[in-house]
């Protein structure tokens, strides 16, 4: 037996030479990966990390990037991202990157181009996803001033979006558990790489985000604004936030929203999908230039749950105009009565774009901030 | 004496083993979105102890061993022992298969094909080598790893829980529900494994079939739960669900976990391997052999059915037929429901 | 048999002694008889010898026949309490060598032994290896009666059984097999005692000689357990165990040793259990780090990168490119030097030690990274793998052969042949017994009873009630005792 395992521990070590491996240093740690449409094929932009600049016993050496772009073309996303590993002359390791973002043409075929990472076995599935309102490239080639890489800004950015109720972060997983059905859909985060005429990066650009692209495996059906993004925040995500500012008897009143709880109920009537959508939350003011908001409280509780109902509203009306469900709904219907859903799963799109929103808004002012006395 | 174990600790090798079928969906046995799912594993598991009630009872009167009283009886033994042999094979071929399946899906993709004959070949020779009650043992600590791995990998991710996904239908298909029970049961294979080595663990075999499966069926429920909630209906497009959940999990020390998960996986793969070479081990020592020429044909045993499981990678119409009896669970139902009567004719043509 | 006439007698013990230089034979008279004191120079304590030999023999009055002589020698006179006949050339060698004073009449053919041992030994002093914070400072000392009462002193109960027995055909090593009545498992006991009285060693010199023979083979692990401490042994005597103490050894072996046990301290016995909980949890990820970090690490750096978290990930890779040497061989010679360190820090004087370790450690560990050949992070990698490796003295070579092997694994075949490494030596462990004993217990098999003193350690107000049962005595048959 100690033969036997001598002889096949000898052939391992022999065979040792068979796997491909490679050293740290000879990685591209990709960042970050842009794809955009080329023609028939795609081109691939991939931002990875500069060893120069960083680790070991040196300090940050601020002359040089953080991050490095190369970029390649190929007739599919996998020979791109070769040609783009070929001309960085390192082993590209794309299961690192923190964030992929299409171009608005490669977003048409949003499941196929996901299936590059989503199902490798090194991808990153908590990898974010972003749509860009021109190309890739043109975002990830906005180099900030700061020490840290690109990338890492670009994800700052989508969470504070986030935190604020304008846009919501989709990472891969997600995106893929929204596609794989032909009833489903995801909104992404719209980035757009704008000029901001000031001194905050190295060429004057910054990257904003738009709203929303709303996406379902095949198709790109549509832009959503701002205020959509909040309402898809405040009906898919559980205690999600938001700041708005409504005005009351002239006065502007700054809150800020908490605590969200949707609750969709679906029913199906005369053939028609309906969904009967209560939505509550908190909020509080954080500022305001009413001089006795306390006596108001009524009155801003009914003017911000307008507010956030139109914001509901605005979402909900953009997913009917599309036929694109993005916001889970086939999950309320199945959660409600599977033999609901058993009726309408074969022609959702269509049912959904006749479907019925009926929005209703409770909002409970909790209390009064700094500036009440 | 050596090949003496306690009851418990077969139950908890034989239920890591059952998990290990859980690894990976080979194609035509991909997971169903739905709870409908949560129902098959329950049935599975009902149609599973309907099926141990013949072995249980033929195992009852010969202290767990399922070839304990035909044991010499010419023929109709070698007979039997071929029939079961035959059976062990095609377990742990199929076991094989699923591991290479599984790892040439994972990380374990960058290493080389070789790799995996030479490595988990040699765990397997080696563990088969020092019998059942250290791979038993092993196992048992492979058990408490994978509780330890269950518990970190759940709370990692209860935020991408979301209960929305879970809906009360639990019979959302009447029409498929057979198929999928028999083939979730067919994934049982190591029933006729248990009432083997049961003589091992004391005899008590019923005890240690009502730990296994109540073990195998929390387990697998638990794990159909996180892949439901977390993946909603991706569950039914993943053939390696459980490692998409730990390649998801981020445990900050950790981006990924789906490393330690593969280590975890194969290691029970290398158990199942080892348990079915163990049975092959008795199967032959009832019936063929005698002595160390047992534990030699074992060894054998183990060697082949980890080559064989390369043979049905490279020929995979040489697979097709053999999942397809796997699918409508007809090996088990061979080796659990035609194979105990036999012996107890045998027992009586013995004693007369 | 002694021949009655004494110089016949001396002539042939002088022979098969070879006229050795330390044999002391003193003739004189007594009660008007000749007789002969034999002894062995530095064995025994001359103010005894003194006083329990030479005085009273010189104290008997008038003339007395040899046989009167040997009567009161034998019976009426109280020489010491450790007093014994002795009726062979061999016998009166073997007292003589064992540092007794043997008495030669002449005209009688028994010769009488009297004990005075006395030689110069260390005295009993803090242990080496088994400090502890809160306890007692006493440990072994090579003297085999000093340690005997060291363990009796802590167990004045009849319960507690000492046996001497001699081992090694020419070292004639005395050695004194422990065990407790009614705690201690009699099957377990004549399997140890047989396996000692078949010992086919000639030289016994160290507990290390025989401890081979008490186990089951294995390359790596140990089923027999050495201490320093009296207390370690004496609890380890109450939970069933049998104590071996070697003349000559300031280390007592007991049989069986758990694998647990490695993770288990005098001290978690008087701090809180819950501290003693937390503690031992330390110790196991202790051991889990110090054997598998480094060769993880390599793993993780040559194969499967994408599982470090990002920023570390950019930081190691940053690290690795100021250095010529791949990630396997900065680590494989980094622990070749460590382990030179460690070595060279073992053998030399303490005072030179700290000064090898303050090179080793500080100017050369600082050097090798400033000067570009070794990574920061592999360097912390292996310091705190070797570090972690201190924490279970009792297993330290063990983690330094498997630390090494797990990084060749890990560096050259990645998780994979990590995972099949672990896999082989988990059998391999789990395949261990002593006496019918599984090492891993009560891990595996898994006992709720025995982890109330592994994992956890109980409050003394239930460890109390119940006796220990860390052996698993109430556990199936199947497990104990079939080796």
């Amino acid at each position: 037996m100690k033969r036997l395992i001598i002889v096949i521990l000898a052939a391992a070590v022999i065979l040792s030479g068979c796997s491909a491996h490679a050293e740290l240093n000879e990685l591209a740690i990709a960042e970050a990966i842009g794809i955009d449409r080329a023609g028939d094929g795609y081109t691939v932009t991939l931002q990875y990390f500069n060893t120069d600049t960083t680790g070991g016993t040196t300090a940050i050496d601020s002359s040089q990037p953080n991050a490095v772009t190369v970029s390649g073309s190929g007739m599919t996303i996998e020979s791109a991202l070769g040609a783009a590993s070929y001309s960085c002359g390192k082993t590209v390791m794309p299961g690192s990157a923190g964030l992929i973002v299409f171009g608005k043409d490669a977003a048409f075929d949003l499941m196929d181009s996901l299936s590059f990472a989503a199902s490798h076995y090194s991808g990153n599935p908590r990898a974010y996803i972003a749509v860009s309102e021109t190309t890739a490239a043109d975002i990830l080639n906005v180099k900030f001033s700061e020490g840290n890489a690109s990338v890492e800004k670009l994800e700052g950015l989508m969470k504070n979006a986030e935190a604020l109720g304008m846009s919501r972060t989709v990472m891969l997983h997600e995106a893929a558990e929204m596609l794989c059905e032909p009833t489903r859909s995801v909104v992404l985060p719209m980035l757009e790489a704008v000029d901001c005429g000031s001194e905050l990066t190295e060429e004057g650009n910054t990257v904003t985000i738009t709203g929303g692209a709303l996406c379902t495996g095949d198709r790109f059906a549509g832009t959503l604004p701002p205020g959509a993004m909040s309402g898809l925040c405040l009906l898919t995500d559980e205690g999600a936030t938001c700041e708005m500012t409504v005005k009351l008897r002239g006065e502007d009143v700054c809150l800020a929203v908490y605590g969200t709880d949707a609750k969709i109920a679906p029913s199906i009537e005369n053939g028609a999908m309906r969904f009967d959508v209560r939505l509550s939350a908190d909020c509080k003011i954080v500022s305001t230039q009413l001089s006795d908001p306390f006596g108001e409280r009524e009155a801003v509780e009914r003017i911000a749950a307008a507010e956030l109902g139109a914001r509901v509203s605005l979402f909900l009306e953009a997913i009917k105009r599309y036929g694109a469900d993005a916001a889970g709904l086939s999950y309320k219907i199945r959660s409600y009565s599977p033999e609901m859903w058993k009726a309408v799963a074969g022609n959702y799109r269509e049912a959904l774009e006749n479907a019925e929103f009926t929005v209703s808004c409770d909002l409970h002012l909790e209390r009064f901030g700094i500036m009440h006395g | 004496m050596r090949d003496k174990t306690g009851a418990r600790e077969l139950a908890a090798a034989l239920a890591v083993s059952r998990i290990f079928a859980e690894a990976a969906s080979l194609p035509d046995e991909y997971h169903t979105y739905g709870m409908q799912r949560f129902t098959v594993i329950v049935l599975s598991f009902a149609l599973t102890a309907v099926l141990f009630m013949s072995l249980y009872f033929v195992t009852k009167r010969t202290g767990g061993r399922l070839f304990g009283a035909v044991s010499g009886n010419g023929a109709l033994t070698g007979f039997l022992g071929a029939l079961f042999s035959l059976y062990l094979l095609y377990s742990a071929a199929e076991t094989g298969l699923r591991a290479h399946y599984y790892t040439s899906g994972t990380i374990f993709d960058a290493a080389p094909s070789e790799y995996f004959y030479l490595f988990i070949g040699a765990a397997l020779l080696f563990a088969v080598h020092k019998g059942i009650r250290p791979t038993v043992r092993a196992a048992v600590v492979t058990a408490g790893l994978f509780a330890l791995f269950m518990l970190v990998i759940s709370l990692a991710l209860i935020p991408d829980i979301d209960l929305d996904r879970l809906y009360p239908s639990p019979v959302d298909d009447p029409d498929s529900l057979p198929a999928q029970v028999l083939r979730e049961t067919a994934r049982n294979c190591e029933l006729p494994v248990l009432a083997v080595l049961g003589g091992s663990a004391g005899g008590k075999n019923g005890r240690t079939f009502a730990a296994y499966a109540a073990v195998s069926c929390l387990v697998l429920l638990l794990m159909t739960f996180l892949g439901t909630t977390v993946f909603g209906e991706l569950v039914s497009r993943l053939d390696l669900p459980f490692y998409s959940l730990s390649s998801t999990a981020d445990i900050r020390v950790l981006h990924r976990i789906n490393g330690i998960d593969v280590m975890l996986w194969v290691m029970a793969a290398i158990i199942r391997l080892a348990l079915i070479s163990l049975a092959f081990r008795e199967t032959a020592a009832a019936c063929f052999a005698r002595g160390k020429s047992a534990d030699i044909a074992a060894l054998i045993f183990a060697a082949v059915s980890v080559g064989l499981s390369e043979l049905f990678t490279v020929y995979p119409a040489l697979f097709t037929p053999v999942q397809r009896l796997s699918a409508a669970c007809l090996p088990l139902i061979a080796a659990a429901v035609i194979i105990p009567p036999l012996t107890l004719i045998g027992k009586r043509r013995k004693h007369s | 048999m002694l021949e009655k006439e004494l110089t016949k007698n001396i002539i042939n013990i002088r022979a098969v002694m070879k006229n050795s230089s330390d044999l002391v034979v003193k003739y004189a008279k007594a009660g008007g008889c000749d007789i002969c004191v034999l002894c062995c120079d530095g064995q025994i304590d001359a103010n005894r010898t003194a006083n329990l030999v030479y005085r009273p023999l010189s104290e008997i009055d008038g003339n007395v026949t040899p046989e009167r002589l040997a009567a009161m020698i034998g019976g009426e006179l109280l020489l010491a309490c450790d007093e014994k006949p002795v009726t062979t050339a061999d016998e009166v060698i073997g007292a003589v060598l064992a540092g007794f004073c043997v008495i030669l009449i002449d005209g009688v053919g028994t010769g009488y032994a009297v004990g005075a041992q006395g030689f110069e030994t260390r005295a009993v002093a803090q242990p080496e290896n088994h400090r502890n914070i809160r306890g007692s400072r006493e440990g072994f000392v090579e003297a085999l009666h000093i340690n005997m009462s060291l363990v009796r002193r802590r167990v004045k109960s009849p319960e507690l059984t000492l046996r001497t027995m001699k081992i090694g055909s020419v070292s004639n090593t005395e050695i004194c097999i422990c065990s407790m009545d009614g705690r201690t498992d009699r099957k377990l006991l004549k399997a140890v005692t047989d396996r000692l009285e078949r010992l086919p060693l000639s030289l016994v010199l160290e507990s290390g000689f025989v401890q081979p023979f008490l186990e089951e083979k294995h390359p790596l692990f140990s089923g027999v357990g050495a201490t320093e401490r009296p207390d370690t042994f004496v609890s380890k005597l109450y939970e069933g165990r049998i104590g071996i103490i070697i003349d000559g050894s300031p280390f007592a072996l007991y049989v069986p040793k758990l694998f647990s046990e490695n993770f288990i301290m005098l001290d978690d016995y008087v701090e809180k259990p819950v501290f003693a909980f937390f503690i031992r949890l330390i110790r196991y990820a202790a051991f889990f780090i110090a054997i598998l970090l480094p060769g993880f690490y390599t793993a993780l750096a040559n194969f499967h990168p994408e599982l470090i978290p990002d920023p570390l990930l950019r930081n190691l890779a940053a690290a690795e490119a100021l250095t010529p040497y791949s990630v396997l061989t900065e680590c494989v010679i980094l622990d070749i030097f460590y382990e030179i360190m460690r070595e060279a820090g073992l053998r030399l004087p303490s005072n030179v030690g700290h000064a090898v370790s303050i090179v080793g450690g500080i100017v050369i560990g600082d050097i090798v990274v400033s000067a570009g050949l070794v990574g920061a992070p592999m360097l912390l990698t292996v310091a705190i793998a070797s570090i972690s490796g201190y924490i279970i003295s009792d297993l330290n070579n063990q983690i330094s052969l498997l630390r090494f092997g797990f990084i060749l694994l890990g560096g050259m075949f990645g998780l994979f042949g990590l995972t099949t490494g672990s896999f082989v030596l988990l059998v391999s462990v789990c395949s261990l017994e002593t006496c019918g004993v599984p090492f891993t217990a009560p891990l595996s098999p898994f006992s709720f009873a025995g982890m109330r003193d592994t994992l956890f350690r109980a409050d003394w107000h239930e460890l109390g009630k119940t006796e220990p049962d860390v052996l698993g005595k109430n556990a199936p048959e199947v497990h104990r005792h079939e080796g």
